[in-house]
C-alpha cells in the first residue's frame, strides 16, 4: 500500500500540496478546471420550481407528483424515467398523456403501481384527488 | 397536540394500542405498517406546521408532518441563508427521519446528533418537553440540548416510549461555496485502501459530510436499468458487471463527498483530497458546483431534497427493497469482510450486491438494499431467507444493524444480547413502567410491553 501523507500535513498544509500526485490522466490538474462555474448560481431543479399562481389540480400535481413525475426524462425523476423506459417517451409525461382517465389516475394513486406506493386519504383526500385526476386527464386532451 | 393527548387517553381507557406515524414513508424499513395486528394507526401527517425557522441561531422547530420538501420550500420562499440536511427520500418527515436516526449528506447529516429539543405526549397522555424546554419561558430550547438532570431525547428515538409532537433541528448556515466531489475507483480490491485513506480524513473532519462509497450496481441503477446490461436470472455475472462499468464510465467503487466554505478553502481541501485518494491506482476525479449539471447525489450533498435515489427501484421490474444495515468500523479490512460476507450470500441467493458504505465520524453504515420483485413469490421467499441469514451471520462476527425492517426487529433486538439481554430487559422495564397498558407501538424495535409479550417473534 502506498504511504499516505501524514494527517498533520493533510490538515495543516492543504494549499502547499502538489497536484501532480493525481495519477490518472483523467484526473484534474486543478479543481477550478472541472468545477469552474460561479459559486452559488444554481438552476432550481424543476420539481422544486413553483408556479405561484397555480391552483387546484396544478398545485396538487406540483405538491404530490412532480418530485417523481416532473416532465423531464432523467433518473432524477423515477416515475418519468420508468414510464419512458418501460412504455416509451410518449408515455413519460403524465400531463401530456391523452390515454389517462381521471378514474385510472385515482385508482393508481390509491393503490400504487410498480415501484410507486399508494397515497392515502391523509396525504390527499378524495376531493383533492378528484381535482388532481381531472387536471392530469384534462391537460393531455 | 391536545388531540393527540385525548386520543392517547381514550386508547388507555379502551386498551387499544396505537402506532404513530409522521408521514409513513419509512420505506425499506416497513413503511407505515404497525408491528402487530389490531394496532390503530395514529397518522400525524396533518400536524404539519413549521413553527419556527430561526436564521440567527440556525434552527427549525417542526411538527411530525413537515417534510423535507416543505421545509426546503419554506426556506426558499423566505430567502433564508440556511441549508438543510436531507436523506434520500425528500418526501420524508424531518421529525420521523430524526427519530429513526436516519442520515443526510451535508456536515449536519447525523440528524439525531443535530436534534435539539422535543415535545412529547407520554403514553399516559401527559405532555413533556426535553432539555431547556422543561423550563417555562426559556429561549434556549433549540440552543442547548441537555437542560438540567438526565437527558431523555435519545429514549424517544427508535422506541415506543411516547409520541413526539415537536422537534427542534439545527440547520447549516449557507456556505460561501460548495464542491460536490466524486472519485471513481477501478477495482474491487480497492475498497480496503479507500477506507484506509478515508479514516484519518473523516476523523479529522477534512471530509466534513457523510462520504459514501457506492458499489457499481448502485451507481448504475441511478443511471440505467439492469436489462440494459443483463437480462438473465440470478445475480449479474462478472463479465456483464465489467461491461456495465465500462459503458457507463463508472467505477467498481464510487466515492461521493462534498466540501463547504470559502472558495479558497474548498479548492485547497479538494486538492489535498485528490492527492490522498490519487495514491490509489486508476482513481478518477470529478467535482461540481451548484451551477453545473447535478446528479441526485450532488443535490443531496447540497441539502436539496429530491427523489432521485428511488430511481434505483427501476433497476428491476416491480421492485421493492428491504435494507440490511450493519455498522462497520471505519476500517478497510472490516469493510472488505462485510462486503464479502454480504455479496457472496446475496449472489448465492440470486441477488446483486446492491450496497453502499456511508461514513460517519468513526464508523460506516453499510447499507445493502435487498431489492426483489414484489409479485414474484420465489424471489420474496429467497429475500426473506437471505435477510435472516445475514442478521445471524453478521451477529456471529460482532456486526449489528443500526435499523431494520419491522419483520426482523425481534431478530435484530435479540442479537444485542450482552449479559442475558440486559439492554432489552432494561428497555422493557422502562416500557412497562411508563406505558402500563402497552398502548404505544408494541413491538417496535423488539420492545414488547408485558401485555403483549407473547407476540414476540410472531408476525
Amino acid at each position: 500500500m502506498p504511504s499516505l501523507p501524514s494527517l498533520t500535513a493533510i490538515v495543516a498544509f492543504p494549499f502547499l500540496m502538489s497536484l501532480s500526485a493525481c495519477s490518472d490522466p483523467q484526473a484534474l490538474t486543478s479543481p477550478a478546471e472541472q468545477a469552474s462555474s460561479a459559486a452559488g448560481a444554481m438552476t432550481t431543479p424543476i420539481h422544486l420550481t413553483r408556479n405561484p399562481d397555480a391552483q387546484g389540480g396544478e398545485r396538487l400535481f406540483a405538491q404530490h407528483c412532480a418530485s417523481c413525475h416532473a416532465p423531464q426524462v432523467s433518473p432524477l425523476y423515477p416515475g418519468t424515467y420508468s414510464l419512458a423506459r418501460t412504455r416509451g417517451e410518449e408515455y413519460a409525461f403524465l400531463t401530456d398523456r391523452t390515454d389517462l382517465t381521471a378514474e385510472a389516475v385515482i385508482a393508481i394513486v390509491r393503490s400504487g403501481k410498480g415501484a410507486m406506493p399508494n397515497f392515502g386519504q391523509t396525504t390527499i383526500d378524495d376531493e383533492q384527488l378528484a381535482e388532481l385526476a381531472a387536471f392530469i386527464a384534462d391537460t393531455g386532451s | 397536540m391536545e388531540q393527540v393527548q385525548a386520543i392517547v387517553r381514550i386508547a388507555n381507557q379502551h386498551g387499544v394500542p396505537l402506532w404513530p406515524i409522521s408521514t409513513g414513508r419509512n420505506l425499506a424499513y416497513g413503511g407505515a405498517a404497525p408491528r402487530m395486528d389490531g394496532t390503530v394507526m395514529l397518522d400525524l401527517k396533518r400536524m404539519n406546521r413549521i413553527i419556527e425557522v430561526n436564521d440567527k441561531y440556525c434552527y427549525a422547530l417542526v411538527e411530525p408532518g413537515v417534510t423535507y420538501f416543505d421545509l426546503y420550500q419554506h426556506i426558499q420562499d423566505n430567502d433564508l441563508p440556511l441549508w438543510l440536511s436531507v436523506p434520500a427520500p425528500g418526501w420524508g418527515s424531518v421529525l420521523g427521519n430524526t427519530l429513526e436516526r436516519g442520515v443526510g449528506y451535508t456536515p449536519y447529516g447525523d440528524h439525531f446528533g443535530m436534534q435539539c429539543g422535543m415535545e412529547i405526549v407520554l403514553p399516559t397522555g401527559e405532555l413533556m418537553r426535553t432539555g431547556m424546554g422543561a423550563m417555562p419561558g426559556s429561549e434556549s430550547w433549540q440552543l442547548f440540548k441537555y437542560g438540567f438532570g438526565p437527558s431523555f431525547d435519545g429514549m424517544f428515538t427508535q422506541s415506543n416510549y411516547g409520541i413526539v409532537t415537536k422537534l427542534g433541528t439545527w440547520l447549516m448556515p449557507a456556505p460561501e461555496d460548495f464542491l460536490s466531489c466524486s472519485v471513481y475507483f477501478e477495482n474491487e480490491e480497492d475498497l480496503e485502501q479507500i477506507v484506509e485513506v478515508m479514516r484519518p480524513l473523516k476523523i479529522a473532519l477534512a471530509i466534513p459530510n457523510a462520504a459514501t462509497i457506492y458499489s457499481a450496481v448502485v451507481k448504475a441503477a441511478s443511471m440505467a436499468v439492469r436489462a440494459d446490461f443483463f437480462q438473465g436470472e440470478g445475480a449479474m455475472p462478472r463479465d456483464a458487471l465489467r461491461r456495465m462499468i465500462s459503458e457507463l464510465g463508472i467505477g467498481f467503487w464510487n466515492l461521493s463527498f462534498a466540501l463547504y466554505g470559502p472558495t479558497a478553502v474548498v479548492e485547497g481541501q479538494w486538492a489535498m483530497l485528490q492527492q490522498a485518494f490519487g495514491q490509489i491506482a486508476g482513481a478518477r476525479f470529478e467535482a461540481k458546483r451548484l451551477g453545473d449539471d447535478l446528479h441526485y447525489r450532488d443535490l443531496l450533498q447540497a441539502g436539496i431534497p429530491n427523489m432521485g435515489e428511488f430511481n434505483t427501484l427501476n433497476w428491476i421490474p416491480n421492485s421493492v427493497h428491504m435494507d440490511f444495515s450493519p455498522i462497520s468500523a471505519l476500517d478497510g479490512a472490516q469493510a472488505v469482510k462485510q462486503y464479502q460476507m454480504i455479496s457472496e450470500r446475496a449472489n448465492r441467493s440470486g441477488f446483486d450486491y446492491f450496497g453502499a458504505f456511508i461514513a460517519g465520524w468513526r464508523e460506516m453504515h453499510h447499507i445493502f438494499a435487498l431489492g426483489f420483485n414484489k409479485y414474484n413469490e420465489d424471489e420474496k421467499s429467497r429475500a426473506r431467507a437471505l435477510f435472516e441469514d445475514l442478521i445471524s451471520s453478521a451477529a456471529a462476527e460482532g456486526y449489528g444493524e443500526y435499523r431494520t425492517h419491522l419483520a426482523f426487529m425481534d431478530q435484530v433486538a435479540a442479537t444485542y444480547n450482552f449479559n442475558d439481554n440486559a439492554s432489552l430487559q432494561f428497555s422493557e422495564k422502562i416500557k412497562n413502567a411508563i406505558d402500563p397498558n402497552g398502548i404505544i407501538a408494541p413491538g417496535k424495535q423488539g420492545i414488547w410491553p408485558a401485555r403483549f409479550a407473547s407476540r414476540r417473534g410472531t408476525l
